[in-house]
């Protein structure tokens, strides 16, 4: 029994060990519209803010019947360097959009995400 | 006579010379573009006074986003406009006969070129020495050389080696994705924490157990 427990204890310990791996990441923090939030149809850019620096990027966006409404394929915002952001054609429809971020951190990090909004 | 002559005058020379080949260093010398990789600043003193700050200018395009904390040393990052990294300045003491040692991890740009390090080291005497010069000047700026004969590093990072297999798992999933999703290869989920304290837990009521 005594020798089952230890045995238990040095598993145990070795998972705990190995589990607590990689916490340090840059992660997607804010957008602008914000997801799920509604927006006017007069927006020219879509931005999204990650929690540190980003080395590059794209982002684009779709709108209603999957038509790409991005100009560009959107980088990384000069005056901000954890932020993507994209122009977007005029003229834009009411309805729901969709914007598709990928990106690589600092650290070689590559990530990627989408979220949706609502224009009217 | 005439051997007495020269190894005397080799004395001199090899006195003479050695205060002059210490200098600011980063190393690598060598390092592959877009690379994450970790670079040692080496701070030798070198005057009848002590270093008490040392200011790393951070070049273009190279991204620091991790730095060993040096015992005796604080450090304070000062951010451009577009809050990118501008200056690291450690500040403490070295010994007149002392040396510091610097390491942080950064990406390197993904063009190939030189990196040029530009570096102020303050003296508690007043002096600064602006180690901000060409290779071959007496201040000359430390310099990484980037080229795509490099081997990567990936320090601390997960650069292409480490990120092949995420961006393949990505595609395969990505058709899947609901709406404002994340996808990575090592999530943020709590799922690790807990089963470290579950495990933590296990093996100390294992221990008890065993030692009873």
């Amino acid at each position: 029994m005594k020798r089952f427990s230890l045995a238990l204890a040095t598993a145990a310990a070795v998972i705990a060990v190995t589990a607590s791996t990689a916490f340090a990441h840059v992660e997607f923090k804010s957008s602008t519209p914000g997801k799920g939030k509604t927006a006017s149809t007069h927006i020219t850019t879509v931005t999204v803010t990650f929690s540190g620096a980003i080395k590059k990027g794209t982002l684009k966006v779709t709108g209603p019947g999957g038509k790409a409404v991005n100009n560009g394929s959107g980088g990384r915002d000069p005056r901000k360097i954890s932020r993507l952001r994209v122009p977007l054609k005029s003229g834009l429809k009411r309805g729901s959009y969709k914007a598709t971020w990928s990106i690589t951190a600092a650290d070689g990090h590559a990530e990627t995400g989408s979220f949706t909004f609502k224009l009217k | 006579m005439i051997r007495r002559a020269l190894l005397a005058g080799l004395a001199v020379f090899a006195f003479a010379a050695a205060p002059a080949s210490a200098h600011i260093q980063v190393r690598p010398s060598v390092a592959a573009p877009g690379d994450p990789v970790l670079f040692q600043l080496i701070v030798p003193n070198e005057k009848d006074a002590k270093t008490v700050e040392v200011t790393l200018q951070v070049p273009k395009d190279v991204l620091p986003f991790s730095f060993e904390e040096p015992a005796g040393w604080t450090r304070t990052n000062k951010l451009a406009s577009d809050g990118s990294i501008e200056t690291v300045t450690y500040k403490g003491e070295l010994a007149q006969d002392g040396f510091a040692q610097f390491s942080f991890l950064a990406s390197t740009p993904d063009a190939e070129g030189d990196i040029v390090w530009k570096a102020l080291q303050k003296y508690d005497d007043g002096s600064t020495v602006r180690w901000i010069g060409d290779p071959d000047s007496d201040n000359p700026a430390a310099v990484t050389k980037v080229t795509k004969t490099a081997p990567k590093e990936n320090a601390g990072g997960e650069g292409e080696e480490a990120s092949a297999p995420a961006a393949s798992a990505t595609a395969t999933t990505a058709p899947a994705q609901a709406s404002a999703n994340t996808t990575e290869d090592d999530s943020d989920s709590p799922l690790p924490l807990i089963l470290s304290i579950a495990a933590l837990v296990l093996a100390g009521a294992a221990l008890v157990k065993a030692f009873r």
